[in-house]
């Protein structure tokens, strides 16, 4: 089990190193490139540091700050913040502060997360590329005359750059796993209705989850188990218990059965490249110990359109909201 | 194939949602919803004869809460985020013209 968030929450515990520390190195890779890479539409240093130092206080005090103990996070701007603005990376939002915490949020701070800021994204998560956002454009940080993906970009690409060490994006058709594909980090859809989406500005409700970004599959699963669980003030939220991502990593492939859909191979619009990565994936898999078989899904073809039927649809009903009444 | 959407309609769309759109907008808009609208006929050319109708995936039933007074949001810090407010209460512009 390793990665920066579990390197960052062990010292922290420990005292080995303190949260303002941490925080400061991020804060200054930050000030280095942040200005060419555009991850944050508000970067909240002075809280940070606030909150940073409650942490090192609590555990000179002999306290435990929780699984993330001082672990710098960035949040996709679609997700409410109290006291802080929240934008959509839209115009429509300007000036607002919402007066509520979602509930993601509250449980990042419960585990001990210090928030380093908000991430850009396309405006109202719709988009794939974060160039269409109202202030300007993420860059890819391995390139900056790439696009990092969308809509959760200015997410996947804080992670990417080192500005913090783990982040959460939203995802409807793809906004968390394309720009984690995009940028070389790991990016989790998580199930429907296991991360609340109280406090996540709707784009198409029976889509929409929030998930984290992550360097390492062990870091994004703490993460993931930081957020997920029941919350009555989600209606779709999955009631009870589920086991923990973290427990079910370094069991190996072993006994896993992995199908590879035959109407997507060579389907059309898709990159040789891509097609290449994936069958050298299924190929790592199989040597690994899984169980490799194609699997036809004749439906499958049908996704994207039934996709542009429904989230077009829930979209409007959402976001009807912030065209006043005429 | 014909165009499922007519230039015309870009326009009347976009005059219903205030939108002054250049005749070149007009051309790319027209057809990136006609795009949109391959999609639905797409669908619509499936054979569904005999498969139930789903909603959702998940049999999900609407959530009730007991119907008990719990905290909610503070009021004061709600409504500093309104334009305009009177009392408790948010103010917006009038929306019904009275009798002349």
């Amino acid at each position: 089990m390793s990665g920066p968030v579990h390197a960052i929450a062990a010292d922290v515990r420990s005292g080995r190193r303190s949260a303002a520390e941490v925080l400061e190195e991020h804060l200054g890779r930050i000030g280095e490139r942040e200005e060419s890479v555009h991850a944050f539409n508000l970067v909240t240093a002075d809280a940070a540091r606030q909150r940073a130092g409650q942490i090192d206080r609590a555990v000179a005090a002999g306290g435990d700050p929780g699984p993330l103990a001082g672990v710098p996070v960035a949040l996709k701007d679609l997700i409410c913040t109290r006291g802080v603005p929240t934008t959509c990376s839209s115009r429509i939002l300007e000036g607002w502060v919402p007066p509520y915490d979602a509930t993601v949020v509250s449980r990042l701070a419960g585990a001990g997360a210090v928030f380093v800021g908000k991430a850009n994204m396309d405006e109202f998560a719709m988009g794939s590329s974060t160039e269409h956002s109202a202030f300007g454009p993420t860059r890819n940080p391995h390139d900056l005359s790439r696009v990092p993906g969308g809509s959760s970009g200015g997410s996947a690409a804080a992670v990417a750059a080192g500005f913090v060490a783990a982040s959460l994006g939203s995802d409807t058709g793809g906004s968390i796993r394309q720009p984690a594909a995009l940028c070389g980090v790991v990016g989790v859809k998580p199930t429907y209705g296991l991360v609340s989406r109280y406090g996540l500005v709707a784009f198409a409700s029976s889509l929409d989850q929030i998930g984290p970004f992550a360097t390492t599959v062990a870091d994004a699963a703490l993460v993931l188990d930081a957020i997920a669980g029941h919350d009555p003030r989600d209606s779709t939220s999955l009631p009870g218990k589920r086991p923990a991502a973290g427990s079910r990593l370094g069991r190996g492939a072993e006994g896993l059965r992995v199908g590879v859909i035959a109407e997507l191979a060579g389907a059309e619009g898709i990159s040789a490249d891509v097609a290449a990565r994936v069958s050298e994936a299924a190929e790592a898999l199989a040597s690994a110990g899984a169980k490799v078989e194609e699997v036809s899904v004749p439906s499958v073809v049908y996704g994207l359109s039934a996709y542009y039927m429904m989230a077009p649809a829930e979209a409007s009903s959402n976001l009807a909201r912030y065209d006043g009444v005429r | 194939m014909a165009q499922p959407i007519s230039k015309d309609d870009v326009a009347h769309v976009a005059r219903l949602a205030r939108l002054a759109l250049s005749d070149d907008e007009l051309e790319q808009y027209t057809s990136q919803l006609a795009g949109v609208l391959r999609h639905a006929a797409d669908i619509e050319a499936l054979d569904i004869e005999g498969v139930e109708a789903t909603a959702h995936p998940f049999p999900l039933v609407n959530v009730l809460r007991e119907d008990l007074p719990t905290p909610s949001l503070d009021r004061d810090e709600v409504l500093a985020q309104a334009p305009d407010v009177d009392q408790d209460r948010f103010r917006i512009p009038r929306i019904l013209g009275e009798a002349p």
